[in-house]
């Protein structure tokens, strides 16, 4: 191996020590399916993305969903839900329902 | 990583699901503002000015477009306040880290404090609303 592939074979190693560390702060059950998300996405395969993020990130950001569509008349709200239909439209076409708004 | 998942939402031409995320992602963010950095504030910003491009673009209305737009200049402004009575700057190494290593859209990062309040002032001309 010349010293030019071993500087590459370095610098692609900590590049991917520090891809893999920013994942930390994930449960660990969702990180490996997180990663493969990301790296779907750098690979263009968008629905493989959209999939994976969707089914590890969904379930994080449900509750503030349910909040923004159901305190609707508040009006001392930070942000009064302005399209709560658009949030409810993410949750009910991604994944394979199991996140879905409907029912909570 | 919210953001990463909406930017492919967007990417996939599925702009109403992407909306809606960044919508739900400020949500989680302003929920939890007490515990956020700097970095992190800025993030929320970028996330509101990003909703007021989306709905003038998709044609929301310039009620929803004026909303975001106000509350990220209201944003900046207190940042701002906040970081100029604050002692020395907190370190921001692990944010950046996951922004890289994401490969995060440009627009993420809020480098002009001034901007927010550009765009606003844009979309008051915009709409005739010089005074």
């Amino acid at each position: 191996m010349s010293s030019s592939q071993s500087f590459h074979h370095i610098l692609t190693c900590s590049d991917r020590y520090e891809f893999y560390s920013s994942f930390a702060i994930w449960p660990e059950e969702v990180r490996s399916d997180l990663r493969a998300g990301v790296k779907a996405k750098q690979q263009g395969n968008l629905a493989l993305s959209r999939k994976l993020l969707t089914q590890c990130v969904l379930p994080y950001l449900c509750a503030s969903a349910v909040i923004e569509t159901r305190v609707k008349s508040s009006p001392d709200r930070f942000i009064a839900p302005p399209r709560p239909v658009f949030a409810l439209a993410l949750f009910e076409t991604v994944g394979d329902g199991n996140h879905s708004l409907r029912g909570t | 990583m919210a953001i990463t998942l909406c930017e492919v939402l967007e990417q996939d031409n599925k702009p109403k699901e992407a909306y809606g995320g960044y919508i739900a992602a400020l949500e989680h963010l302003r929920k939890n503002r007490s515990a956020l950095t700097s970095e992190e504030r800025l993030r929320a910003i970028s996330l509101g000015q990003r909703l007021g491009e989306m709905a003038d673009k998709y044609q929301l209305g310039e009620a929803e477009e004026e909303r975001w737009l106000t509350w990220s200049v209201e944003e900046v402004l207190k940042l701002a306040k906040d970081i100029g009575s604050s002692g020395p700057r907190e370190n921001s190494e692990e944010g950046n880290l996951v922004l890289s290593d994401l490969e995060l859209p440009k627009w993420v990062t809020v480098t002009d404090i001034g901007a927010p309040l550009e765009t606003l002032g844009g979309f008051y001309a915009r709409t005739g609303r010089l005074t």
